[in-house]
């Protein structure tokens, strides 16, 4: 049986949005997968087959990072695993990764001290030049590193409400990419009121969740909220676990949520997500994975910004992308979500806009989670036209049984001449 | 066809599949009486490999690889303004960029590729197609209709061949027969399909020849030399000394043993031209080069035995090895079919009346050799010896004359260098 070893050094989310590649490694071999010892039982939680080893890549002491860490390095390599997937561009990614034969090494591979990008890797960089049209996101950029990629539907249940509340998570790690609370007020009650209009809220609580650092937050929040939502309100900010939260998403008829870990395990769960993605979250690298979400982009010039770039875009010291979500406009498709010619025409969006999540095709390996809304923009009708060039790509270079449909590669951010040159790294 | 010599251009890529094919078209082409040059590109990937080891950021990488695609293509521009061709034909993946492409338009040169790749697996063609004068495929439907409709590009199906004076069947020494010798054998990477449709031949007398098969516990020890590289010429030693030799065509998908594709490999023109027997899979574009035969639909005149699913070929490998009188039938019928039909030359002479038929003026007009008053009468008599000795017409245009001279290692004849002097000459004082 073929061994791997999955590194995945970042966040909450990002273990989550590994799954797709955990999942198709997982019926090849046997997989180990490496993390930050914070989210080992999250980890061990989302992945019960898989052995889950922590790594102290934050929050210690330099001694424990030595003496530790050099334990676990010793053991890595005695385990001499087959393939190994560091999947981080980090430096703390690729200094892993020099345990290993270069050779063995899938996405990003080393020569001499410097990482070296295969080519699939390459191409998300190009790509990555313009955001505005990315094709295709994370979870299934990592999952074409697997020779056969997992079929994209099978990833995440499709999302259905299950009627006991709704769920707001506060805010993410970057206060920059979330909802203020009073922004959060003005929206939480219209949401509320649809979910209440809908007749399929069994249990009328509106759930806080959150970190420690997000009590102030939960403050602030209750307090711009009108009174007589108080009586709904339970504030689990730092009072749950990630079993806890488990049982609490699991059961929820919604989650709202800025681009968060806590969104991506609502995906995982099957329960929907309604996202508010601004400043550098993008609907289309970190949407919630699977069919059933709903994402309100930010969507000015600027979106989405650099996530260490300062905000150009600015009235009255708040960025333009959060006061979008003031918009009447907005609010009003808030409530009704029905998008209908006539709404759109008289209550036009234009700084915010609503994608839904579908799979296109469930029958192919290379298929890749989409995002569409009423409104056709022109950076969609770009996206789709890379969106074909990569999924043609990927069932030329993967093993699957899919026939190749050609698709016009005129004017892409993929390719390069070099690629058709030069000998290619391997996928 | 011509009332003279090409000077043609071929542009070799730095490594791959077509770069033999590259030098069989050189080859044909100087048969046929054309004047060949070729740009030599795999002798650039050591620089290419060189650049890749260095200890330097991806990001800087990436920008030597762009310049290092730019300087060949330089150097490319650089030896059609030496020697001005005719036609500049590449190869697929040729280290041709689009800026070389539109250059090569502006000064006139006319250029062609012959694009010996799956156009599904390498889409490439659609950035570089319309930007040659002439495409040439290997595939039918489509692919052709999308070039000569959607395109406008002067393309022409134009199959893959062998070349008989390098495929032939070679005579063993009995230490080569004992080493080569096998009842079935592959010779040839190990794509997925090959590698899962190989694991129902282990009770036979099987070897697989070739690269990329590591990794594969149940063929390793049928994979010969270690899963070496095996060179062209040895190839043909391994071919000779095998009663079927196995023609799977490639597939990246495990699960499509059989893949029915289109286009034809040049392994099984290769195959047929050294009078060698093999068992192929069926192909959409194969009966229009071969008659095919296989045990549902046998054929008199069978040229190739094929098979289409893998329940056929071990039904075949069963028939064929109690069959040797069969298989050397086929195999010659095969061989005749090639010698006629299926060489470079064949294919270098469509390329060539497929550009002259679409052309104005190809090849374009050249100024013939003035006899200058100064040259007395006995040393045209040594020119017309040298214009024979270099291969050349009588009426060739003194330009082309002077660029064979430049390119002779030996020291030059006193008529010669009164030749090139001549030259210079005239372009120092523009006369």
């Amino acid at each position: 049986m073929e061994k791997y070893l999955v590194i995945q050094l970042a966040r909450f989310g990002d273990i989550i949005q590994s799954k797709r590649l955990l999942l198709a490694l997982m019926l090849e071999g046997e997989v180990t997968l490496l993390i930050d010892n914070s989210l080992i039982n999250l980890a061990k939680l989302m992945y019960p087959t898989i052995r889950c080893i922590g790594i102290n890549a934050s929050n210690s002491d330099s001694r424990t990072v030595w003496s530790e860490n050099l334990k676990i390095f010793n053991f890595l390599q005695q385990e001499q695993f087959d393939t190994v997937y560091p999947l981080n561009h980090s430096p703390l990614c690729q200094a892993i990764s020099t345990l290993f034969e270069p050779d063995r090494l899938i996405g990003y591979s080393r020569h001499g001290g410097y990482s070296r990008q295969s080519n699939w890797v390459r191409m998300a960089f190009r790509w990555l030049g313009n955001r505005k049209k990315t094709p295709i996101n994370l979870v299934d950029f990592w999952a074409m590193f697997a020779q056969t990629p997992y079929p994209a539907h099978l990833v995440n249940p499709k999302a259905q409400g299950k009627g006991y509340g709704l769920g707001v998570v506060l805010s993410g790690q970057n206060a920059r990419r979330s909802l203020s609370p009073e922004y959060y007020a003005k929206i939480i009650p219209v949401v509320f009121q649809r979910l209440q209009n809908s007749n399929n809220l069994k249990e009328k609580t509106i759930f806080f969740l959150g970190t420690q650092k997000e009590e102030n937050f939960a403050k602030k929040l209750l307090f711009s909220l009108p009174k007589h939502l108080h009586p709904h309100i339970q504030n689990l900010a730092g009072k749950t676990s990630f079993q806890d939260l488990q049982e609490i998403l699991s059961n929820l008829e919604l989650l709202l949520s800025p681009d968060t870990g806590t969104a991506h395990f609502a995906g995982h769960l099957g329960t929907p997500v309604e996202g508010f993605y601004l400043s550098s979250a993008h609907v289309f690298e970190t949407g919630p994975y699977g069919e059933g979400h709903t994402v309100w982009q930010a969507n000015l010039p600027c979106s989405p910004c650099g996530e260490f770039q300062a905000c150009k875009s600015m009235d009255k010291n708040e960025p333009n992308c959060l006061t979008a979500f003031n918009n009447p406009h907005f609010l009003y498709h808030l409530l009704h979500k029905e998008f209908t010619e006539q709404s759109l025409a008289s209550k036009h969006l234009q700084s915010v806009i609503p994608y839904f999540s579908s799979f296109t095709d469930n029958n192919h390996f290379t298929t890749f989670l989409t995002w569409q809304s009423p409104l056709r923009l022109p950076q969609d009708i770009q996206r789709q036209k890379e969106r074909n060039i990569l999924e043609n790509y990927c069932a030329a270079t993967k093993n699957t049984a899919q026939d190749i449909q050609l698709h016009n590669i005129e004017d892409n951010a993929i390719y390069a001449e070099t690629d058709w040159i030069f000998p290619q790294n391997r996928p | 066809m011509f009332d003279r010599p090409l000077k043609i251009l071929i542009v070799l890529p730095l490594y791959g599949g077509s770069l033999p094919i590259g030098y069989y078209c050189a080859d044909a082409l100087k048969k046929l009486g054309h004047h060949v040059e070729l740009f030599e590109a795999p002798e650039f990937l050591q620089a290419h490999t060189a650049l890749r080891s260095l200890n330097i950021s991806q990001e800087k990488l990436n920008i030597l690889e762009q310049n290092f695609v730019q300087l060949i293509s330089q150097a490319i521009y650089a030896q059609t303004e030496e020697n001005k061709p005719d036609l500049v034909l590449a190869m697929a993946q040729a280290p041709i960029n689009k800026i070389l492409l539109k250059k090569l338009k502006q000064d006139n040169i006319v250029t062609a590729m012959w694009f010996v790749e799956d156009h599904q697996v390498f889409p490439y063609w659609q950035l570089y197609a319309p930007l040659y004068d002439y495409f040439f495929v290997i595939q039918k439907e489509p692919f052709l209709q999308q070039l000569q409709n959607d395109k406008n590009i002067k393309a022409l199906y134009l199959p893959l061949a062998a070349d008989p004076d390098f495929h032939k069947k070679q005579t063993l020494t009995s230490e080569e027969e004992k080493f080569y010798q096998a009842d079935i054998a592959f010779m040839g990477a190990g794509y997925p399909n090959r590698r899962i449709a190989f694991r129902t031949l282990l009770k036979y007398d099987f070897k697989i020849w070739g690269s990329d098969w590591e990794g594969d516990e149940l063929l390793a020890r049928y994979v010969q030399k270690n899963g070496q590289r095996i060179s062209p010429e040895e190839s043909l030693k391994i071919y000779s000394a095998t009663k079927i030799n196995l023609n799977l065509h490639s597939s990246i998908h495990a699960n499509k043993l059989v893949s029915h594709g289109d286009f034809v490999n040049p392994r099984t023109f290769e195959l047929a031209a050294m009078g060698v027997f093999q068992l192929v899979d069926k192909r959409q574009l194969m009966p229009e080069h071969f008659t095919c035969s296989s045990l549902k639909n046998p054929r008199e005149d069978a040229e190739l035995a094929v098979f289409d699913s893998m329940e056929e070929l071990q039904e075949n490998i069963l028939f064929y090895l109690k069959h040797p009188d069969l298989r050397e039938k086929i195999a010659q019928n095969a061989q005749k079919r090639v010698t006629s039909e299926h060489t470079y030359i064949h294919r270098m002479k469509t390329l060539l009346q497929h550009i002259k038929e679409n052309s104005q003026d190809f090849p374009k007009k050249t100024a013939e050799f003035q006899w200058d008053d100064a040259i007395t009468p006995e040393t045209r008599e040594e020119i017309t010896a040298l214009l024979q000795e270099l291969n050349l017409a009588p009426n060739v245009d003194f330009e082309t004359v002077i660029q064979c001279l430049r390119k002779k290692n030996t020291v030059l004849t006193p008529t010669e260098t009164a030749l090139l002097f001549l030259s210079e000459w005239k372009k120092f004082y523009n006369a």
